[in-house]
């Protein structure tokens, strides 16, 4: 501890020698400027004259610093690993999105929807962009919207045929074999997480010149590529086929990718999130991020008067 | 009569024609036919399920007054009317399966039911409706010389047995969506008593039709059943026209914002004319206007297309009234999708039901409609003999 003190000072101490270094610098050029009267360039010699970067000892600055941190991802996946040596009922899977990080770039919702190969109109994980104030004070907010893997669903009591259900790790799952599509989940579920795959298809409404749409053929192949949802292969069945394979006439809703959490691999949206917004981890073992980030007095969850108690975090 | 006959059976067969092309779409092109969405993922078919759902509840009713209480009135039309239960009862099974995304695996709420749920007591209420409607049927049209035990005391006690269930069943679907924490419009107490209500004022309005077209206008029985028919409708529509008001009154001056858009989606929004034209002028005022002037001016009875009219507006105005308590409240619960990027049409608060969608709903109906009128005159039981013939 004593040692680490020490390197920190020296740091600190450095990083002053050098920023008198630049102090006397400037100052110099600048009394150079103004002396021999070119006082309208003193700002671009003043900026010419200054050490190059690769010279000039650099400031802390938060950017850098945590570029020397191992990525969080790192992280999450070893507490996934370490979650995975246990029972499936100790797991419990939360999810926690920082609203301060997330700059709506949708790349959750690409990869979520590649992960999963998801159709036409059916979406796991939408991103709210929302603007508020007025100008000169706006501000936009930006909410990825998960299922909420609520501790107390709306969503499955209604079902007729207990084909959805609260699993043991908590994840609300859906039985694509015994769902008969009636929709009552969608409709029951109050953070519209649930959407209906109707078996749409990308290229059913195509331009009538289909040889010439670059990317017509391997969108289709794209299309019909099985997923893997809940580690069972789903193929896509041809959309005028009278017999079609579940999920398409199935409520889908996201899943937490368990078919890779299961694997040991984070979440699509986690690990494609640019800017770290979404985390992901057990929240039964105290020592988690998610469980730190749970913790944090900035935490809330959507609709919570509801009392559905959301697996799903967010941070303000 | 002869003309008016051949126009129903070109309509019949035109309506036929279109429902088998709705049907082939259906198969060939599953739910995708339709025009519904994420958003609004009960549209026209779902409404139609709960139409013909407590139109069955409230024929069910409507035939107690003969086999089970015996209301001189009534007298005669015990039968038909349950006869006219059952296929609506058919007809609404058969919408709610069209309506299923996997319909093939309609089994599975008898085999994996969760009784948790509104719709499993729905689906398991509605069969043992159905069930006992064709138990009754059987008793009721085989002679008594053919039943190894006493026809009355049977009828009644079934009767007995099933009035209670039928309450439930035309109340299910109030339930089902006034549970619905999700949907502040529907999530108020109102909607399990205003279901029953309009299933037995629909049910008033298609007794009503049959008394006209079929029943025996000499007999001396007749007006005072077209008298009781018209005060019950009557009674029935105004008091729909107050809980209506005090939900949308409720709904509209201050509650939870998603009830008030809602609310204000029925009266003004896009569809508006559905509510005021259809529900409330041509479904309500229109009908209790022809129905008192038949109260106080019996002899508007000797034109049956008075009362044919009027009891065709009131199940049009029961169908139109589902349409709009079911899809506006779902279109303004997602409100937060607006705030999403995406364009697909299944992620859409616009709902208009496809030609698909029309065509196998107006299918279905004629199909029921055929199979009722071609059944009830193989049973004899047109026209109606609206006499008090004793013990049934």
């Amino acid at each position: 501890m004593a040692k680490s003190a020490d390197t920190e000072k020296t740091v600190q101490r450095e990083d002053l020698l050098g920023r008198r270094k630049v102090i006397k610098l400037t100052a110099g050029a600048a009394a150079l400027a103004a002396t021999i009267g070119l006082s309208a360039r003193a700002e671009r010699i003043e900026a010419s004259i200054a050490t190059p970067v690769e010279n000039q000892p650099l400031l802390p600055f938060p950017t850098v610093s945590t570029q020397s941190e191992p990525d969080v991802l790192f992280r999450m996946q070893d507490e996934l690993r370490q979650a995975l040596k246990k029972p499936l009922e100790e797991r419990r899977w939360n999810m926690v999105m920082d609203l301060r990080k997330c700059i709506g770039c949708h790349s959750c919702t690409i990869a979520c929807i590649s992960e999963n190969q998801l159709p036409p109109g059916v979406v796991y994980r939408y991103v709210t962009d929302e603007e508020s104030g007025s100008y000169p004070n706006v501000v936009r907010r930006f909410i990825p919207r998960p299922c909420m893997h609520c501790e107390k669903p709306a969503c499955t009591p209604v079902c007729p045929v207990n084909a959805t259900f609260r699993q043991a790790d908590g994840t609300v799952v859906i039985d694509y074999d015994r769902c008969i599509g009636c929709r009552f989940c969608i409709v029951a579920c109050p953070y519209g997480a649930r959407t209906f795959d109707f078996g749409d298809s990308y290229l059913s409404q195509k331009l009538e010149a289909t040889g010439l749409i670059v990317g017509d053929e391997q969108a289709s192949v794209w299309e019909h590529t099985a997923s893997y949802e809940y580690a069972t292969k789903h193929e896509r069945t041809a959309k005028d086929e009278i017999i079609r394979d579940s999920p398409i006439g199935n409520a889908r809703k996201c899943q937490f990718c368990l078919h890779r959490v299961e694997i040991g691999m984070l979440p699509a949206c986690t690990t494609t999130c640019i800017g770290r917004a979404t985390y992901f981890g057990d929240a039964n073992n105290p020592d988690s991020l998610v469980s730190e980030l749970i913790a944090r007095p900035g935490t809330f969850r959507l609709k919570e008067e509801l009392g559905l108690k959301p697996s799903v975090h967010y941070l303000m | 009569m002869l003309l008016i006959k051949r126009i129903a059976l070109g309509l019949i067969i035109l309506s036929l024609a279109a429902g088998v092309w709705g049907f082939f779409t259906l198969l060939t092109k599953g739910v995708a036919s339709t025009d519904m969405s994420s958003i609004v993922p009960w549209g026209l078919w779902m409404g139609m399920y709960v139409f013909f759902a407590s139109t069955a509840a409230g024929m069910f009713v409507i035939s107690s007054l003969d086999l089970l209480f015996k209301v001189k009135a009534f007298a005669g039309t015990g039968k038909i009317f349950m006869l006219a239960s059952f296929a609506s009862l058919s007809a609404s099974l058969v919408f709610i399966l069209a309506n299923e995304g996997r319909p093939e695996r309609f089994w599975h709420v008898f085999i994996y039911p969760n009784f948790d749920s509104v719709l499993t007591w729905s689906v398991w209420i509605y069969t043992a409706v159905a069930i006992a409607t064709i138990v009754l049927l059987v008793v009721l049209f085989l002679p008594k010389s053919r039943l190894p035990f006493r026809k009355e005391p049977l009828v009644k006690g079934m009767m007995i047995l099933g009035f209670p269930i039928v309450v439930l069943a035309a109340g299910a679907v109030g339930f089902t969506l006034s549970t619905q924490s999700s949907h502040a419009f529907w999530n108020v107490g109102l909607f399990p008593v205003l279901f029953p209500i309009f299933g037995l004022s629909a049910g008033f309005g298609l007794s009503r039709v049959l008394i006209a077209l079929f029943g025996d206008k000499q007999n001396p029985n007749y007006p005072k059943l077209t008298k009781t028919m018209a005060i019950s409708t009557v009674l029935l529509l105004f008091a729909l026209l107050y809980i209506i008001a005090s939900v949308l009154v409720v709904g509209g001056y201050f509650a939870p914002p998603e009830t008030t858009a809602a609310a204000n989606y029925i009266i003004s929004g896009p569809y508006w004319y559905g509510f005021w034209i259809i529900q409330i002028g041509l479904g309500a005022i229109v009908p209790i206007i022809i129905l008192t002037r038949i109260i106080f001016q019996p002899t508007m009875n000797k034109k049956p297309a008075w009362a044919i009219t009027a009891g065709l507006l009131v199940l049009l105005g029961a169908a139109v009234a589902r349409l709009n308590f079911i899809i506006p409240a779902q279109v303004v619960a997602w409100s937060d999708f607006e705030a999403t990027p995406f364009t697909s049409e299944r992620l859409t608060a616009a709902y208009t039901p496809s030609l698909a969608e029309w065509t196998l709903a107006i299918g279905i109906t004629a199909l029921f409609v055929l199979l009722f009128y071609v059944t009830a005159r193989k049973m004899r039981l047109i026209p109606i003999n609206n006499k008090d013939e004793g013990p049934a």
